[in-house]
């Protein structure tokens, strides 16, 4: 096992965090787990892409990474108007 | 490759740390500081980690331009949050 692998299996209790605030939490806080699931997945995704040595899954992270500012600025909007 | 692995370990670290506050702190605007924390404090070592390995390969490049633009969008986010936050608490809704 590479390092990246065991740093990839070591993230997963880190994520199990916001999942359970996303599940149980108030609604402001299901808003920041999704923005704390995102920092912890992008991490995942590129320590994935080191131990797979598979460079191509570093689109994902980037793309989660581009797309996480007007989908939770979105959420967010909604939060503060209408949820 | 003992400074790749003590990177990630500083990386991990950091995230566990980062959950712990985020399962601890009392209110919404202290845990949007520990989410911010996690991106800085776990992806700079990441970051460094992947120049380690790889070299001036593009990855590398690719894994500089995620956590720039992760640190950035991370601090948008986190004033949105606390601005959505605070005027649902002014409006009375929780």
């Amino acid at each position: 096992m590479t390092a990246w692998l065991a740093a990839a299996v070591a993230l997963l209790p880190a994520l199990a965090v916001p999942l359970w605030f996303a599940t149980r939490g108030r609604t402001q806080d299901r808003l920041v787990s999704v923005q704390f699931a995102t920092t912890v997945s992008l991490l995942l995704m590129v320590f994935m892409s080191y131990a797979f040595a598979q460079p191509s899954i570093l689109e994902l992270p980037l793309m989660l990474a581009f797309l996480s500012l007007p989908g939770t600025l979105l959420l967010a909007i909604f939060l503060e108007r209408w949820l | 490759m003992i400074a790749v692995a003590l990177l990630l370990t500083v990386s991990v670290g950091s995230t566990w740390l980062a959950a712990w506050g985020f399962l601890h702190l009392s209110s919404v605007y202290d845990r949007v500081h520990s989410v911010t924390f996690a991106g800085i404090a776990a992806g700079v070592p990441v970051v460094v980690a992947a120049f380690v390995s790889g070299g001036g390969a593009a990855g590398a490049f690719e894994v500089l331009l995620i956590f720039t633009l992760n640190s950035f969008c991370g601090a948008v986010l986190g004033h949105a949050i606390g601005r959505a936050v605070a005027f649902r608490e002014t409006a009375g809704r929780q």
